[in-house]
């Protein structure tokens, strides 16, 4: 902490001294609170989860190369994502309201310090509880695949600790959103209702309305042209026969084209997007989708350079996301009246 | 220059109008009391002060500074204390303390001994590094009074300093009140004891539906008070009292037969001696009973709101 402490003094000077200031009040009243052990106890949940049942489920050697993989190419992670959303969008959403409501921020705005410092260590506050979460649950992780004796090669390590910043900017634009609905909302029983709102539309609500848009676009899938013999197949070979077929083939990418336009426009899209591609998944998700039909591995050989790489567009898509409600919140909070 | 200037200050919250074209001065090392009743815009006034607020009108200077204009500087000679606020209760009184004095760039060691001497002055010294959540309500009060002393401050503005307090704690307030302008310090503060403000002030401000509607020192206001309101004279004679027809007289309440309060349109103190004197009645005392501060307060609270 004092070394922290140190450094930050160190890197920054002036007016941010003040912004520093108030991060490391926040980040110390936080992680009294049984808001933050809360979140830590579920970090500790899924740390402990994510390695026990890899390790029970053993790989799928059809599809994926090793167990970490297969972790992070599931839908297991989602847990992961959903934590990561909800630890930001808490912490940022209830940073400035909750010192409306307890009456601090009128003894913080009297202090020689300017709004846009107050807003400045607030966000740095909720980066740093937002870093503090992620530290404990990635090296739990770790300590916990050691402990159970979980394969765990040096190639999965890197890749898993090169997700650290982007899980870390991940976390930062759910905590963007919480400081704009923070200084939108008075009340901070209302601000919670509201950050709930936005984890289950992102999470939840997005993905299911991609998906009834992308049906609705691409139409009921087309009914292949069968063989004279169909009704001596069996139902595996049947659906074989349907899942393969071209037409079949070519309604479905376009379902998932379709789903994934709209989809770009959710953070939690582009993060798993990034994880996928990190941990060696193929490029576009429509090959992913070909693969398992055909039964083929979704993952490739190729080098973290390479995959790097390919998370480009994405992470100029998160950075966007955190960077978009930033001078929103400002302006509205420069602009209030802090009663 | 004054400690405070406060210039034609207007604030709407939507169509209702919360402070209206307010001007008000407050000269340095006065102890100044603002009164007004529930929602009479004195909130409002003291946040528009501290910046808190952005007026839709009007100009505000602490110590020759805008409060808009250079927030820093206004805000480096200012002490606050608001009303049914709290600080950080997971944080101890110390390091309560000790972030609000990092914003006033004290070199360590002063800062230091400041905390010490300010947790001392409000007898909070022996739990300072208890965390604020297992302080009473009182203890907390105090605490922010030591948060508002933090930067030693020219200009300290307090509301409703002693809400919550027991008498003790509401004893010490007002001696650090006092103490804070025998050193030449300003205090603005809103109260609803009256005799609180009655004891302290040296100036005291009556905001009724965000106008001014009395300002000065207290004697001048009672006085104003009852040119507006007229006289009650107090009497005590020596022999059982005649009727009184002395021009000026509006009634007179018998006490008993030698006292009475003669209710006048003005001091005519020396019109009712001389005309009991002339009649051979010894006076034993006639004085002026001045109002009390409830009873100006009151009137001018309910003159202005149309009641009673």
């Amino acid at each position: 902490m004092v070394i922290f402490k140190y450094l930050l003094k160190v890197i920054f000077s002036g007016g941010a001294m003040e912004a520093i200031e108030i991060a490391l009040k926040d980040f110390e009243v936080s992680v009294r609170t049984k808001k933050f052990q809360s979140m830590v106890g579920l970090f500790i949940i899924i740390a402990i989860a994510l390695v026990y049942y890899s390790k029970a489920l053993g790989v799928s050697e059809e599809s994926y190369k090793t167990p970490f993989q297969m972790v992070f190419l599931s839908t297991f992670s989602n847990a992961f994502t959903y934590s990561i959303s909800l630890l930001g969008l808490l912490f940022g959403a209830t940073s400035i309201s909750n010192e409306i409501e307890n009456g601090t921020m009128k003894i913080l705005g009297t202090k020689p310090i300017y709004r846009s410092q107050i807003i400045l260590g607030k966000l740095l506050g909720s980066s740093l509880i937002i870093f503090a979460g992620l530290v404990i649950f990635y090296i739990l992780t770790v300590a916990f695949a050691l402990i159970i004796g979980f394969p765990f090669s040096q190639e999965d390590f890197v890749r898993f600790l090169i997700t650290f910043p982007f899980s870390f900017l991940y976390g930062l634009i759910f905590s963007s959103f919480g400081l704009l609905i923070s200084v939108s909302i008075r009340k901070s029983k209302n601000v919670l209702i509201m950050a709930i709102f936005i984890f289950i539309f992102f999470n939840v609500l997005l993905s299911t309305i991609a998906g009834v848009v992308a049906l609705a676009i691409a139409g009921l899938p087309p009914v292949p042209e069968l063989p004279e013999n169909a009704l001596n197949l069996t139902e595996e070979e049947l659906e074989d026969l349907i899942l393969k077929d071209p037409s079949y083939q070519a309604w479905l990418t376009e379902l998932v084209n379709t789903a994934e336009k709209i989809l770009y426009t959710a953070p939690n899209y582009h993060y798993q997007e990034i994880m996928r591609l990190l941990f060696g998944g193929k490029p576009q998700i429509s090959e992913v989708v070909s693969a398992i039909t055909y039964n083929e591995m979704v993952v490739e050989d190729r080098s973290l350079g390479e995959s790097l790489g390919l998370i480009f567009q994405n992470v100029i898509m998160l950075m966007i996301m955190f960077l978009l409600p930033l001078p929103v919140s400002y302006i509205k909070f420069i602009r209030a009246d802090l009663r | 220059m004054y400690a405070i200037e406060i210039e034609n200050l207007t604030k709407k919250y939507g169509e209702f109008i919360a402070v209206d074209n307010l001007t008000l001065n407050i000269e340095k090392g006065i102890i100044f009391g603002f009164l007004g009743p529930n929602g009479a815009g004195k909130t409002t006034t003291i946040l528009s002060m501290l910046g808190l607020i952005i007026p839709d009108n009007g100009k505000i200077q602490i110590m020759g500074y805008d409060v808009l204009k250079s927030p820093i500087k206004a805000k480096n000679l200012l002490g606050y204390l608001p009303e049914n606020a709290t600080l950080y209760e997971e944080l101890t009184a110390w390091r309560n303390l000790e972030f609000f004095a990092s914003f006033y760039r004290i070199p360590n060691r002063e800062k230091e001994k400041r905390i010490e001497e300010l947790l001392k002055l409000v007898g909070l010294w022996k739990v300072r590094y208890k965390r604020v959540k297992t302080f009473s309500k009182g203890m907390k009060q105090r605490l922010l009074l030591a948060q508002a002393l933090v930067n030693d401050p020219d200009v300290l503005i307090l509301d409703e300093p002693t809400s919550g307090l027991d008498p003790e704690g509401a004893h010490l307030v007002k001696s650090i009140v006092k103490e804070e302008a025998k050193k030449g310090k300003t205090v603005f503060f809103s109260s609803h004891v009256l005799s609180e403000v009655e004891e302290l002030s040296d100036k005291v401000g009556i905001i009724v539906r965000g106008r001014l509607r009395a300002i000065g020192p207290l004697n001048r206001i009672k006085k104003q008070f009852m040119e507006l309101e007229g006289y009650e004279i107090k009497i005590e004679t020596k022999q059982r009292m005649p009727e009184l027809n002395v021009d000026g007289v509006i009634r007179v309440e018998q006490i008993d037969e030698r006292k009475a309060i003669i209710f006048t349109k003005e001091d005519i103190r020396a019109q009712i001696s001389d005309y009991l004197t002339n009649k051979g009645i010894t006076i034993v005392s006639l004085k002026i009973e001045e109002p009390s501060l409830e009873d100006v307060f009151l009137k001018t609270v309910y003159k202005r709101e149309g009641r009673g």
